[in-house]
């Protein structure tokens, strides 16, 4: 299975291409700005990513990922620092950081809290890391025999899965996904070589702008709702050194917590379709269930952050696996890290890991390096952060929409870049106002162009006969995963469905009386 | 009303008008056949999914008990002040410079806050038209000019 000389090599190619002084600077700058920006509250790792991007042009592909990636995990520490301390996600995979975090932070264990965050993080890095690097060339060598079909229903696949997670009802979440996908289709056809949705638009002819809508989609929405809304506040020198170290009792139940989390985490982030989000969400429920005593959560249980936290770090590692070995995006964050890789002029896919070991294990021990220096420099630095937090809302919320703009503007320099992001904040704020799911929608717009491509192939190939997905073995087993998913989520609902009539049934006969 | 719940009435009506428009547009892009594939199909068979699903929402979300009785209230002073200020920057960003674009958005957007402080929102544009000149002219060396004219 793991050939250990074979391993120890490419580590030692690794570690050449990570340990050099490139590979070093960039690894650093990257977490300490993505950790910064990744505190400002409203703006995540999706932000940060983007607005860092143009740093990134100049070097070659290997260092702007590494730097990418330390933004990218820096950005999602930052951002459970915001929630344990304003109660304002920073990233969406931090939202479930706010549930036991902020009254932890309430009750005057702030420092405790982002303690556990950092060794969480921590560990469930470097779990996902040991996952990346075992798996990531197993399933290469498997998915060389992938094809269209097995491509398209993955992606069927993921946005199921996606669909699932969401908040709203199903119905809701599949008019996002489709409608994510009609907009990833926007532009030029390859295959006809019609444009459609253009509606004569010179530059929608290259397809929607993803920074622009992706900002708009996730950054303004939120600053909209919340402006004006109450706010919580906090002293910043209420977080001492001292204060941070948890009881013992503490470590014990945490240690558990975390060790479920890289589990749940390294399994749901290498899904294609779901990423950090998931993960958290997943690793929030099973510790809630599996509790002695469940009525602790949301009021501070530790196992309420470690757990979640860990599993988000392992599935940020773990969902590199299918963007790099299989070139499929977990969640929109990974499609513009293959983004990056496109614009360098590098395919991530089956054979990326054979032609270029040297960029994959590179990026493998570089995130490792990334992780230790996320854990020591936060460790003091917890202040620094939390000063920054202090800044009133009324500074910061312009300044985002501020960097927001300029980090549309700057990936192309296109003025209707930054109309496409406002059209992306109002549709944003309306699918929040009415309920609707947009990291559904995002992951169809990723995937659209994809997913029409590899249909088309497999259909022509089987010249038009649609039971090529559930003949070809791969592909078939895919396909009844679907469906089990599908029939979970009709089963999800009518579930629900007949629980709120009993509720309402009591509620009748208990006012009768 | 009528015993639906009103949110999802409107929402489900706001997506059936949006599969409607899809499929309005797509029907000239040629539906072709499975086994050759037109510009149309695709996009076809998602605005006929996107329509059914709204369906869906009128009739099973809207009928669930306990759902969203009445309308969301939409903040209309954050949308307008955010709106104008992301305006003004793209039509000041290549006439005047990225440092009078990113003061004119800042400002703008700081008229979100129903309290809004003058001076504050003055300062903090100030300040980031500075900030943002010395990252990303100065520092990064972007292709943007801070005053240009």
């Amino acid at each position: 299975m793991v050939n250990f000389a074979e391993f120890g090599s490419n580590i030692a190619i690794g570690a050449s291409v990570a340990f050099s002084l490139e590979g070093l600077l960039y690894c650093f700058l990257g977490v300490f700005l993505g950790t910064f920006i990744g505190v400002l509250p409203g703006v995540g790792a999706f932000a940060a990513i983007s607005v860092l991007l143009p740093l990134t042009f100049s070097l070659d592909p290997t260092t702007a990922i590494i730097m990418l990636a330390g933004i990218y995990y820096g950005s999602v520490y930052g951002g459970s620092t915001a929630s344990i301390l304003l109660n304002l996600p920073g990233t969406a995979s931090t939202a479930v950081t706010c549930l036991d975090g902020y009254p932890m932070s309430r009750q005057g264990r702030a420092g405790v809290a982002l303690f556990i965050t950092t060794i969480a993080s921590f560990i469930g890095s470097v779990v996902g890391l040991a996952v990346l690097a075992g798996f990531a060339p197993i399933l290469s060598n498997f998915a060389t025999d992938f094809a269209s079909p097995e491509y398209f229903m993955l992606m069927v696949m993921g946005l199921i899965a996606a669909a699932i997670l969401s908040s709203g009802s199903p119905w809701r979440a599949v008019v996002a996904v489709s409608f994510g996908l009609i907009m990833g289709i926007v532009g030029v056809d390859i295959s006809t070589g019609d444009y459609r949705f253009t509606f004569g638009i010179l530059e929608l002819f290259e397809g929607l702008p993803l920074v622009a809508m992706a900002l708009g989609l996730f950054g303004l929405p939120e600053i909209i709702n919340n402006v004006n809304k109450e706010r919580p506040k906090f002293n910043p020198k209420d977080i001492t050194f001292g204060s941070m170290f948890p009881t013992r009792g503490e470590w014990k139940r945490t240690g558990k917590a975390m060790a479920r989390g890289t589990g749940v985490g390294s399994f749901f982030g290498a899904l294609p379709g779901t990423g950090g989000v998931l993960a958290s969400f997943m690793s929030y429920a099973l510790e809630k269930r599996i509790h002695r005593d469940p009525s602790i959560f949301g009021k501070g249980a530790i196992e309420g952050i470690s757990g979640p936290e860990t599993a988000n770090n392992s599935a940020i590692m773990t969902a590199f696996i299918p963007t790099l070995t299989l070139g499929i995006p977990g969640d929109a964050l990974m499609a513009l890290m293959l983004g990056v890789f496109l614009i360098h002029g590098v395919t991530p896919g089956p054979e990326f890991i054979v032609q270029k070991p040297e960029m994959f294990w590179g990026l493998v021990v570089s995130f490792l390096i990334g992780n230790v220096i996320l854990l020591g420099l936060n460790v003091p630095l917890i202040g620094l952060w939390v000063r920054i937090l202090a800044i009133p809302y009324s500074i910061l919320f312009p300044s985002v929409v501020g960097f927001i703009c300029i980090g549309v503007y700057a990936f192309n320099f296109a003025t209707l870049d930054i109309f496409v992001a406002m059209v992306g904040g109002l549709l944003g704020y309306l699918m929040l106002l009415y309920r609707f799911d947009v990291a559904p929608m995002i992951l169809g717009l990723i995937l659209g162009p994809l997913m029409e491509s590899n249909l088309k192939r497999s259909l022509l190939i089987s010249r038009g006969d649609f039971s090529v997905f559930i003949d070809r073995p791969i592909s078939g087993a895919i396909s009844y995963v679907c469906f089990a998913l599908l029939a979970y989520m009709v089963f999800r609902e009518i579930r629900g469905w007949r629980k709120r009539r009993a509720e309402q049934r009591v509620a009748r006969r208990s006012e009768g009386t | 009303m009528l015993g639906f719940n009103k949110t999802d009435l409107v929402a489900g009506i706001g997506v059936l008008a949006l599969g409607a428009f899809v499929l309005f547009v797509a029907k000239d892009y040629g539906y072709g056949t499975a086994r050759r594939m037109g510009g149309g199909f695709f996009p076809i068979n998602l605005g006929v999914l996107i329509m059914l699903m709204g369906v869906a929402i009128i009739l099973i979300d809207g009928r669930r008990p306990g759902g969203a009785i009445s309308l969301p209230r939409m903040a209309l002073r954050p949308l307008a002040a955010i709106g104008v200020g992301m305006v003004a920057f793209s039509l000041l960003v290549e006439s005047a410079g990225l440092a009078p674009a990113m003061a004119a958005v800042v400002f703008l957007s700081a008229f979100a806050e129903r309290n809004v402080k003058l001076v504050r929102a003055a300062l903090t544009a100030i300040g980031m038209a500075t900030v943002s000149v010395l990252i990303f002219d100065v520092g990064l060396d972007l292709q943007v000019e801070a005053f240009a004219w």
